[in-house]
């Protein structure tokens, strides 16, 4: 408090302070804009007042004040003015509103100076009075849009009128996301869209299980909206953008700071957070001041691009006043994923190997536990989904009509989870043989409990990227693992509570992905779960306590 | 930094920007930009991209009613005066110390992941009880549907007969489905070892008998049903429906504990809660996927050690007993398993030897389910009273817990009163947990 009375005291020195180190005296000056600029404001509208005393009390003279408040005000304007041309060098403005905030203020304050001339005039001769009132209403309009302008120009677009009803304009209250969505539509034509939902119409997990509108109920029906910043992205893992073809690139080895990143960055970045701004105090034009981060703090955090605002900011809603950049398209969905790969993968500026590594790529100190950071490690399943066909719609109502359940496991929803341990009439051959036809869709196929036999497991062969695979408590037996053979791709088996033993299972030696299988309750033997341990070595063999 | 002044800047006008600025300047143009805040068109929604792949596919979710004391259970402060006599055991998770008072449990804590910085506002049972359930402040206007409500509502069935959410030993306090249609709500169970209770037909009337009568009561209903398509008639119809759907279900037995080995139905424990645990093993087995199990008896403001030790016995061997147990069924791989309550005890003990209420720092549990385990997320400071890195919010914890099994959590529903809510309100999940 003390210094800024001092300040204030001291006010007229900081001008020769200005003279004699031009850009800081500017700056300093500058600060003092917002302090000064309400004065003309009040003494504007204060002339209005009186002035619309005089109307109404239908004086003959003009009240003796207008002319002092008047000069006052348009005073007051003009170093308004002064100081606000001074803020402006400090370049934190974006230009285009800061050209309708500038050329408003400097027209009040010409508006002013009419206006004392006006008065004078009036003065003089009354018949000019109603063009005195006139510009004088004129100018307090001017005032208002000017100070929106410069309102604008502080605190954002939208920020008067964000918690307005929103048929006022007011912005829509948001649900809390775990990372900002990506923009609600990419800009460039992308040849698969992979968000689209899965075709499976009567399905009853997800979006289809919400009860139908009814026709003439009273209260608003339960119905499911989209929240405005589309929050599936939100929760999607990073390896779910992989599976967008432009984003292909990344996934192949993964983004490289100077080939993917600089490039996005020096185009759309450090125009603002560069060399000649640094909007929020970020550069974002050299590895080092991209680790300082901005006045907020940092602005990446490797391995966890939905804390990271280098990615949060650029994945907003196209509509989001927060979106960067804050000018022009918003990034292109493959740049995003760019960006969103690369800080998952570490934020590093050199590739491994590369001779800067040892400096670059060491990553800021974060307060978050390493191996607590960031979302789910990276699986093949959705880079699985890439190359599948969707599956067909027909046949997943067809096994949706009988009891089973089909799940999407990918983000494309071509890899699927099916579920066939409810079917209306007791599992048979012919349940299974449906599979077929999507058969190199599913991935996981759960028949526990069910009535599966030995001789209709021969029906899995044609799952070929099965990987997880559900028989406990049926009578699946030695005879029926003879069918698994084929399933390569294999990693959780579970056979709990089966009649399968010692002599079958060695069939299982070759599928060499398995990574849990679950022999409790069945007829194997502790030294046959011992051998096939041995043949597969990295498998977790749970046999029970 | 550019040194230029204002007056150079000036210079830079060309006459171009000359007449733009004046015209903004003095022509009113200006005034176009207020109307921009104004809505022009609200376009289609976006629809929302499915849901990440699930980690879990079912949820136990064990609630500790009446507030259960962190620092007696899963978040002990050995050396620190406010300990009292509770001593601190070596777990199987590497530096994650529990209370001497859940023996069995410590070798299982690899599975484990115990959430110490939970923190939130609502030190009183009914309140809290409401936002650990439903993620959202208790309000006179509004019932806000409880998790596992939200859980049907959004992922539907995967057992086409038996309910998808079922709260054992769950008092009247449960916010059940909340604003949601009643067909979500829990199906109660009081005593698990008792099973599903009225679920046969009674003597004397046989399945075609009851048929018809079914069929009598829709065909009188159907007018009205027509007439007035609304939530409470569709509720009462619905309820009908799920109930004779349930005595039909071929997975009724789910329900029947006496399936159950002797030998396994003493190792949960004879009490309760223990079984309990098992009937939800039992269900989520059969693909119900959400399953609520409460214990109570933890409102210890007097006692507080005794009366600990005790509840932690009983949940320490239902708990050890059903990790284990789900782990040899390879059902742990997918199903998350949660311990819950409404806040921990204060770290200054009272006059009775008890501990109050207090919510600014208490734990909870996360297992299996796609979450590694063997850690403990966050930590309260050296007395056990605050959260000292990575606070979790109530909302946070829930929507870890809608994450795991892949839910739209952000998806906004719209309550019949006409106000947007979501799974978690605005909860961020703990995705490092997974």
């Amino acid at each position: 408090m003390p210094r800024a009375v001092r300040i204030l005291a001291l006010l007229p020195l900081a001008a020769l302070a200005a003279a004699a180190e031009p850009s800081r005296g500017l700056e300093f000056l500058g600060r003092f804009h917002p302090v000064v600029v309400h004065l003309p404001i009040g003494l504007l509208i204060a002339v209005a007042l009186v002035e619309a005393r005089t109307w109404w009390q239908g004086a003959r003279q003009p009240d003796p004040a207008r002319g002092v408040l008047l000069v006052a005000a348009t005073v007051g304007a003009v170093v308004a003015v002064g100081l606000g041309l001074a803020l402006a060098q400090g370049g934190e403005y974006d230009p285009d509103q800061l050209g309708w905030h500038q050329w408003l203020g400097i027209a009040v304050a010409v508006a002013g100076g009419w206006l004392i001339a006006l008065h004078h005039l009036e003065w003089r001769h009354h018949r000019l009075r109603p063009l005195f009132r006139l510009a004088l209403a004129g100018s307090v309009v001017l005032l208002g849009v000017t100070g929106h302008a410069g309102g604008t120009l502080t605190h954002g677009p939208g920020y008067l009128t964000r918690y307005a009803p929103t048929w006022l304009g007011g912005v829509p209250p948001r649900p809390a996301l775990l990372a900002p969505p990506a923009p609600t539509a990419p800009t460039e034509p992308s040849p698969a869209p992979a968000v689209e939902p899965p075709s499976m119409a009567p399905e009853p997990v997800g979006e289809v299980t919400m009860p139908s509108p009814p026709a003439n109920d009273d209260p608003p029906p339960l119905r499911p909206v989209v929240p405005p910043r589309d929050p599936g992205r939100a929760t999607t893992p990073p390896e779910a953008m992989m599976d967008e073809p432009m984003a292909a690139p990344a996934a192949a080895g993964g983004p490289d700071f100077a080939r993917d990143i600089a490039p996005i960055l020096a185009a759309r970045c450090t125009e603002c957070h560069g060399d000649t701004k640094q909007k929020g105090g970020l550069r974002l034009d050299s590895p080092a001041a991209i680790r300082t981060g901005s006045k907020k703090g940092a602005v990446l955090v490797p391995g966890a691009p939905e804390r990271s605002s280098l990615f949060t900011s650029v994945a907003l809603p196209a509509d989001d006043p927060d979106i960067m950049p804050a000018r022009g398209e918003p990034l292109s969905a493959a740049q995003i994923a760019l960006i969103k790969a690369w800080i998952s993968a570490g934020a590093l500026f050199a590739a491994p190997g590369n001779s800067e590594a040892p400096t670059q790529a060491k990553p800021p100190p974060t307060t978050a536990k390493p191996a607590a950071s960031g979302p789910p490690p990276a699986t093949a399943y959705d880079q699985l989904a890439t190359g599948l066909a969707k599956p067909d719609s027909g046949t997943i109502e067809a096994i949706t009509a009988g009891g089973g359940v089909v799940t999407p496991l990918s983000r494309n929803g071509a890899l699927l989870e099916v579920n066939l341990a409810h079917t209306r009439a007791p599992l048979t051959a012919n349940h299974l043989q449906q599979l077929a036809r999507i058969g190199s869709n599913i991935a996981w196929l759960d028949l526990a409990g069910s009535t599966v036999g030995d001789g209709m497991l021969a029906q899995l062969k044609a799952l070929p990227n099965l990987r997880r695979l559900h028989l406990e408590r049926t009578a699946i037996g030695d005879s029926g693992l003879v069918h698994l053979t084929g399933l390569k791709a294999l990693e959780y088996l579970n056979l709990v509570g089966t009649k399968v033993s010692d002599a079958g299972l060695y069939r299982l030696h070759g599928l060499d992905r398995l990574e849990r299988v679950y022999l409790w309750q069945s007829q194997v033997t502790a030294a046959g779960a011992k051998k096939l341990q041995a043949a597969l070595p990295k498998a977790q063999i749970n046999f029970g306590q | 930094m550019s040194r230029r002044t204002a007056c150079h800047r000036l210079d830079d006008l060309s006459r171009r920007d000359l007449l733009v600025g004046g015209a903004k300047a003095l022509l009113g143009v200006g005034m176009l930009n207020l109307f921009g805040a104004l809505p022009v068109f609200a376009g289609d929604p976006e629809p929302a991209a499915p849901a990440p792949r699930p980690t879990a596919k079912n949820v136990i979710y064990l609630y500790m009613a009446g507030g259960m004391s962190h620092l007696d259970t899963f978040d002990p402060k050995p050396g620190s005066e406010t300990q009292g006599p509770t001593k601190a055991i070596a777990t199987s998770a590497d530096g994650v110390q529990i209370s001497e008072y859940l023996p069995k449990l410590a070798p299982l804590m690899k599975h484990v992941v115990v959430v110490r910085s939970l923190t939130s506002t609502q030190g009183a049972h009914e309140p809290g009880n409401y936002l650990m359930h439903t993620s959202y402040a208790q309000r006179g206007t509004i019932r806000h549907p409880a998790l596992g409500a939200w859980v049907s509502f959004l992922s539907g069935r995967i057992n086409g007969t038996l309910p998808g959410n079922v709260a054992i030993g769950a008092g009247s306090q449960h916010p059940g489905a909340g604003f949601l249609e009643s067909r979500f709500s829990p199906l109660p169970l009081g005593n698990a070892a008792a099973g599903l209770q009225h679920s046969t037909l009674p003597a004397g009337i046989d399945q075609e008998r009851f048929d018809r009568r079914m069929e009598l009561r829709k065909r009188l209903d159907a007018g009205f049903d027509a007439r007035f398509d609304q939530r409470q008639v569709r509720a009462y119809r619905d309820l009908y429906d799920e109930a004779v759907q349930l005595m039909g279900s071929k997975d009724l037995a789910a329900f029947d504990l006496s399936k159950e080995s002797e030998n396994l139905r003493d190792a949960y424990g004879e009490h309760d809660f223990g079984q309990g645990c098992l009937l939800a093993r039992r269900l989520i087995e059969h693909d119900v996927r959400f399953v609520e199990v409460q214990l109570g008896g933890w409102d210890t403001h007097d006692d507080n050690f005794d009366r600990v030790q005790t509840q932690a016995g009983i949940l320490d061997t239902a708990l050890a007993t059903l990790l284990a147990d789900l782990s040899a069924r390879g059902l742990l791989d997918e199903t998350l398993v949660v311990v819950a309550t409404e806040f921990g005890r204060s770290p200054v003990i009272n006059g009775n030897k008890g501990r109050d209420h207090h919510p600014k720092a208490f734990s909870g549990l996360l297992a299996g389910g796609g979450i590694r385990g063997g850690r403990a997320w966050g930590a309260t400071d050296e007395r056990g009273h605050a959260p000292a890195s990575d606070p979790v919010q109530i909302p946070d914890f829930n929507a870890t817990i809608g994450y795991a099994l892949g839910l739209p959590i952000d998806k906004v529903v719209v309550a019949p009163n006409g106000r947007p809510f979501t799974l978690a309100d605005k909860g961020v999940p703990l995705a490092g947990l997974f």
